[in-house]
């Protein structure tokens, strides 16, 4: 856990401070406490990495609301590159963390204004409308820029939660759909549309939660998300009275084999799950 | 006779060798000036959008048969329909066809040609005038004798092979041959790469989207039309448990029959 035990170097540290880099981890404490340890006094050792690094730094003591650390910081690389617009999110995320979010908005509107192709201010602002809880206006702004950026799968993501946060299942279903149009090999992507499609309920919508689980398991058999849904849909499916006979044959036909596969799973993880899994069936069937 | 020619050993220190170390040099010194010269892309809100829509609009095509066919019909009247579809509302305007009257590019081509072609013009003919009057080495295959003048310039020597070239050419081989030493030493994307440059010239947009949209507009929404959906998650359920059976008279599928037709060609996979 601290990492200053494992770290002998600044040279060790600098090299780990690059990897998180590379591979995009955040590990905010982590980095705080190598700088302060070992980076802070051999800054100017660095080279030309010291700017990348420090721009990590300031992130990261962000994170941690150690506000002196990314002050120093900030001032310095706004020194360096006066007109550079990632100065400028270091700064705005510094006036979200001093709590005033309005004048980090304009700040973001005015680097829109000044690059408008630049995907990172809009999405900044519509991050800070959804931690204030403004989440109607975050939806509205998202909107707009995925009317722009429409193969933005991060964006739809986030759009979907919103939606689901407001319950509006319809639309979310939508964005969740534009997902999986673009990676439709991710089992995740129909899972979620399973998911969401069993909360909407009715017999349309339980079909296609249905179809969406089956797809979601042949993609990643050991999906137990997968198998409970598919359980749960098919056996709505089959006790529902609007169903025609010829079907709900079927879809006990579903809900046999899926109980199957559920106690065949648990059987294999427990030794003694005969009664765990009878528990959880019947739980399920209740509700 | 061509195989006799013995070269003094001296062309080979003082020719062939300096040649290689000056297009070398040449080369990275082009790289940096290049990279200070270098203005960059701008680009458009308008392009970016249009290149995601095209993205977004390619992803509808190919993987559309994951969705109901409600989704994708949805989504395919966004794209095509007469009075509100994207691609027959969004009017684009056609790029300028002269290009000598957009001003932009006239700069980049302008940058472009004095970084790589000059020099190139400059020391090859320098290298001519220096090291002319004798052969400077042979290619390791025959060639026929319309490449003599070509490549023997200065030597005028009815009988000798055409392999024999002078150091003009192997000047130009070098230029093309060091490409890959760039590469090693340079890392990708170096600016001394003189064929990627000469493909670059004419590019002006940054999202690999095409010069026209209105022509990649008008053969997406065709692309678009065509495009037929037939839902492959249908049955999806039965054949996971391995149930499916497509002659099942099944009611509720008689209307779509040629879909169950689809799902009995693709075997269910277990």
């Amino acid at each position: 856990m601290d990492i200053t035990k494992e770290i002998g170097s600044w040279q060790e540290a600098r090299d780990r401070l690059r990897k998180w880099r590379d591979e995009n981890e955040r590990k905010s404490e982590d980095v705080v406490d190598l700088f302060i340890s070992y980076i802070g006094s051999n800054l100017s050792k660095l080279g030309d990495e010291k700017w990348v690094v420090m721009e990590q730094v300031a992130i990261a003591s962000m994170d941690m609301h150690n506000l002196p650390i990314a002050e120093d910081l900030i001032m310095e690389l706004k020194e360096r590159f006066p007109k550079s617009e990632r100065v400028r999110l270091l700064q705005i995320q510094r006036l979200n963390l001093l709590g005033r979010h309005e004048d980090a908005m304009k700040g973001l509107d005015a680097m829109i204004d000044r690059d408008p192709t630049n995907s990172v201010p809009y999405k900044r602002k519509i991050a800070i409308l959804k931690s204030l809880g403004r989440t109607t206006e975050a939806i509205k702004e998202l909107s707009e820029y995925l009317n722009r950026f429409m193969s933005d799968q991060e964006a739809w993501s986030e759009l979907c939660d919103l939606y689901l946060s407001e319950g509006e299942y319809n639309r979310a279903v939508f964005c969740a759909e534009e997902l999986v149009l673009h990676t439709p090999h991710n089992f995740f992507v129909h899972q979620r549309l399973g998911d969401i499609r069993y909360t909407m309920g009715g017999i349309e919508n339980l079909k296609l939660a249905l179809s969406y689980y089956s797809q979601a398991l042949k993609l990643n058999a050991s999906s137990m998300r997968s198998i409970f849904g598919l359980f749960l849909s098919a056996s709505s499916l089959s006790t529902n009275p609007r169903v025609p006979p010829a079907d709900k044959k079927e879809y006990t036909r579903v809900v046999t084999w899926a109980v199957d596969q559920i106690t065949k799973r648990y059987l294999l993880s427990f030794k003694h799950s005969t009664l765990f899994v009878s528990i959880s069936i019947a739980f399920c069937l209740s509700m | 006779m061509a195989d006799d020619l013995v070269l003094d050993p001296d062309i080979r220190v003082w020719v062939f060798v300096p040649i290689i170390i000056i297009t070398f040099l040449v080369g990275i010194v082009r790289h940096y000036v290049s990279i200070l010269l270098s203005t960059q892309k701008k680009v458009e809100l308008l392009q970016v959008q249009d290149s995601q829509a095209m993205i977004r609009a390619r992803v509808l095509r190919e993987n559309g048969k994951y969705l109901p066919e409600q989704s994708f019909l949805m989504r395919r009247h966004f794209f095509n329909d007469e009075d509100t579809g994207y691609f027959k509302t969004q009017k684009r305007q056609a790029p300028a066809q002269n290009p000598m009257s957009d001003p932009n590019m006239v700069t980049e081509m302008l940058k472009g040609n004095v970084t790589n072609v000059l020099p190139m013009i400059l020391i090859g003919g320098w290298i001519n005038w220096t090291f002319s009057g004798f052969v400077c080495s042979k290619v390791p295959f025959p060639l026929t004798l319309r490449f003599k003048p070509m490549l023997q310039r200065g030597v005028e020597l009815q009988t000798l092979d055409a392999s024999w070239v002078s150091s003009a050419s192997w000047y130009f081989l070098n230029v093309f041959g060091l490409r890959s030493i760039y590469t090693l030493v340079l890392g990708e994307n170096n600016a001394a790469d003189q064929s990627r440059v000469m493909q670059d010239q004419m590019s002006g947009a940054a999202m690999a989207m095409p010069q026209d949209p209105k022509a990649a507009f008008k053969a997406e929404w065709e692309a678009l039309e065509v495009a037929k959906h037939s839902w492959v998650l249908k049955n999806a359920d039965k054949k996971l448990i391995g149930a499916f059976q497509p002659e099942n008279g099944d009611a509720h599928h008689q209307g779509k029959s040629q879909h169950a037709k689809n799902g009995a060609s693709s075997a269910p996979s277990s």
